[in-house]
């Protein structure tokens, strides 16, 4: 799989969450040097969009209905996804962390510091660059 | 006209009357007329009419004559007393006697009683009642030629049976070693014991034989009485002993067969029920009965030009008493066939044979009844037993659960108020804070905007945090997020805050455990974790989990005071909700604690449970086959 965009373009981003309001406040974080390409509600949508956007980098929100952010994570992982994965949940928890790097991820962000962390998590991923959000 | 009809209807009714009185007349003169004039027998004793043979002999005969028969008889009785006075000393004095006696007499009969008087009525009556037919009858005396007799005698004699009785007795005795023969001294007595003598001679083979004739009453009892078992007394006739006694031979028998000590045989079939063995046997009474018979026809006869009926020889008797082969241990086997058996006592078994069936058979049904009962009544008596078992377990299941069900209502209602008063005054209070400092952002300069709104986003994070923590404890949403082991991870990192070391290693726990396990191997970890902080003050816990195959095994141990078991499951839900929940999946929890020693608590889930639980998620694997190989 080749990504169709360079470092040096803006990111092409697929956000993942079950609430609407954490979708467009993402959204409008990450605006200034990100491109949105699709968003997802639950686990099935996620990989469908994913499968079809061909997306840089993926926002994942952990706790989703039917599938776990996890599960997405490690399905999408299986079936060979180039995309860079950022975790956004509401878990300030070093157990989820290190199950995310587990499961292949880039980035962590805790939904309570989304405002100040989440561009700059998916831009590092973009890069290939881990960020984690301060777990405090 | 009316005046004749009644004195002709008289004249008639005086005929009638006088018919009938003539009718009447002839009919009982021709009754007198048709009775025979009664005949007239001489009966002339031989023997003593009053031994039991002679007596058994006069009554058959009599009853015989008389019996069913128009014909009358008038018995005239002659005793010659032949064994005491012999008959030739003083015959012509018997002789004048007699005749004198009966003269005008004409006797239709003389029947006579033993050979003696046979020879007697017949040599020296003859000549004086010439036509008078005689009858013979208890004849035995050897040594008389009865086919010398003239035509108008008949009878019948008897053949002395000493021989086939001695058979008898040797049948009987076939060990015996000696036979002893019995006689008296008297003229009737000699030649009956010199024919038994005689008979048996040539019959004892190598056996020892005695003739006791000669002898007192007193010494033959005497000797009688010493001899040995092995010895067959054949007694003959006995009416007179040494001393000159004249003794019934009858009245002799049951001394006799008292007192000897070896079985004692006869020929008389009236001895037999007095003590002897038995044998083969004169009959008397038939003998008499059999007289009378002929006798009967004699007198029946229309003219004295009739020939008289034929002579009779009579028949011997095999006769044996039962109660003496009882006495003296003889086998009735032995017996030759067609012996008669008397006095046989019945068994009781033959007397009370159908009596003692039915008894035996009402005791078997009532056996059969009661036992029936019994079984009835214990299987009643198990069944009650059982019912009330079950009654009181049931109790006490009714019981526990009622008991569960106060403690579930209090737990819950524990639960709730520990809720809401985290809700007050923890998230309630937080949120109060945040609208307070929200307000001051709006009245404070740009430096405080800044610090407040610092200030603000740290609480908020802690409202987060608070509520993240609040839901946590009330449904471990983690454990669906990062797996059962991750889980009790963050678990032991929260209950560590409590002070007290927890140490946590897991070996091997398969990453595909089902929802229901993991809910409750985690919350069997949480519960004893709390019940260790709560009560065990000790200062160390450790919690493993370990897989292996079929089987998930979890164990956490403390260093604390320990508890009685017994009593703590009576009391809150904390154990018993563990062990529901264990049980609920088919698995096991043990607990071990002794107050001062530490608590062990150890739970056993079955590995086949997990997987078949696990089996029921298909949804995962739907969207892993949609997906595999598409990017």
């Amino acid at each position: 799989m080749i990504s169709t965009t360079g470092p040096s373009e803006p990111p092409r981003v697929l956000l993942v969450d079950d609430n609407d309001e954490i979708i467009a406040l993402a959204r409008t974080t990450i605006a200034p040097t990100c491109v949105v390409v699709g968003t997802a509600t639950d686990g099935p949508s996620a990989l469908r969009a994913a499968k079809d956007l061909r997306p840089d980098v993926i926002v994942l929100d952990i706790s989703l209905k039917n599938m776990t952010g996890f599960e997405v994570a490690a399905n999408l992982r299986d079936s060979g996804s180039m995309a860079a994965i950022v975790f956004l949940s509401l878990y300030a928890e070093n157990n989820f962390v290190v199950k995310a790097r587990d499961i292949g991820a880039i980035g962590y962000v805790v939904k309570t510091r989304l405002v100040s962390d989440l561009m700059h998590a998916v831009t590092e991923a973009h890069m290939g660059r881990e960020f984690i959000s301060p777990l405090c | 006209m009316k005046l004749r009809l009644p004195r002709l209807a008289f004249g008639r009714a005086l005929l009638a009357i006088a018919i009938i009185f003539v009718g009447f007349a002839q009919f009982s003169i021709a009754r007198t007329e048709d009775l025979p004039s009664p005949k007239r027998v001489l009966m002339l004793y031989g023997h003593d009419p009053n031994s039991p043979g002679a007596v058994a002999f006069t009554k058959e005969l009599r009853a015989s004559v008389l019996a069913d028969s128009p014909t009358r008889a008038v018995f005239y009785n002659e005793l010659l007393d032949l064994e005491r006075f012999p008959i030739d000393e003083r015959q012509p004095e018997l002789v004048k006697d007699i005749v004198e006696k009966y003269r005008g007499y004409n006797f239709d009969a003389i029947v006579t009683d033993g050979t003696m008087a046979l020879k007697f009525a017949n040599e020296r009556l003859r000549a004086h009642f010439q036509s008078v037919p005689i009858v013979y009858g208890l004849s035995f005396e050897p040594g008389f030629d009865y086919s010398a007799l003239p035509d108008n005698v008949t009878g019948r004699h008897h053949l002395l049976p000493f021989a086939a009785t001695f058979e008898l007795a040797r049948s009987l005795q076939p060990e015996a070693e000696r036979v002893v023969i019995v006689g008296g001294t008297s003229n009737q007595d000699a030649p009956l014991l010199a024919t038994a003598v005689k008979d048996l001679t040539p019959l004892a083979g190598g056996m020892q034989l005695d003739v006791w004739q000669d002898w007192t009453f007193a010494s033959l009892l005497q000797n009688l009485r010493m001899l040995p078992p092995r010895t067959i007394v054949v007694l003959t006739s006995f009416s007179r002993d040494r001393t000159g006694q004249v003794i019934n031979s009858g009245d002799l028998i049951a001394s006799v067969t008292r007192l000897a000590s070896a079985p004692v045989y006869g020929i008389a079939r009236n001895w037999v029920g007095d003590g002897i063995v038995g044998g083969v046997t004169m009959d008397f009474g038939d003998d008499g009965m059999r007289t009378g018979r002929l006798l009967r026809q004699v007198l029946d006869r229309t003219s004295s030009e009739l020939p008289l009926p034929p002579r009779e020889v009579a028949r011997s008797v095999q006769v044996v008493d039962w109660r003496a082969l009882e006495r003296w241990g003889l086998s009735e086997d032995q017996l030759p066939p067609g012996t008669e058996v008397l006095f046989r006592t019945p068994t009781v078994w033959s007397r009370y044979g159908g009596y003692i069936l039915a008894a035996l058979a009402m005791l078997v049904v009532q056996s059969g009844l009661i036992a029936g009962l019994l079984v009835q009544r214990a299987r009643r008596t198990r069944a009650e037993v059982d019912l009330r078992r079950s009654q009181a377990s049931l109790n006490t299941s009714y019981e526990r659960i009622r008991d569960l069900g106060s403690r579930m209502l209090q737990a819950q209602e524990n639960e709730r108020s520990r809720i809401a008063r985290e809700l007050h005054d923890g998230i309630g209070q937080e949120i109060a804070l945040l609208a307070t400092h929200l307000d001051l952002v709006r009245t404070n300069d740009r430096e405080e905007v800044k610090r407040l709104n610092a200030e603000i986003q740290t609480r908020a994070r802690e409202i987060a945090r608070n509520i993240r923590d609040l839901s946590h404890r009330l449904h471990p949403a983690t454990l669906r997020l990062i797996g059962l082991a991750a889980a009790l991870e963050t678990l032991r990192l929260e209950m560590s805050h409590s002070g007290i070391a927890i140490a946590f290693t897991h070996d091997n726990v398969p990453t595909t455990l089902s929802a229901d396990v993991t809910l409750c191997i985690f919350r069997v970890v949480q519960e004893a974790l709390q019940n260790a902080i709560k009560y065990s003050r000790a200062s160390e816990v450790t919690v493993h989990l370990a897989g292996s195959p079929g089987r998930l095994s979890l164990s956490v141990v403390d260093d604390g005071v320990g508890f009685d078991v017994d009593t703590k499951w009576t009391k809150g839900l904390g154990l018993i909700s563990m062990r529901e929940r264990l049980e609920a999946i088919g698995g096991l929890l043990e607990i071990r604690s002794n107050p001062g020693r530490g608590t062990r608590v150890e739970a056993r889930v079955p590995l086949d449970v997990i997987q078949s639980v696990d089996e029921t998620r298909p949804e995962v694997k739907a969207i892993r086959a949609s997906t595999a190989g598409s990017l």
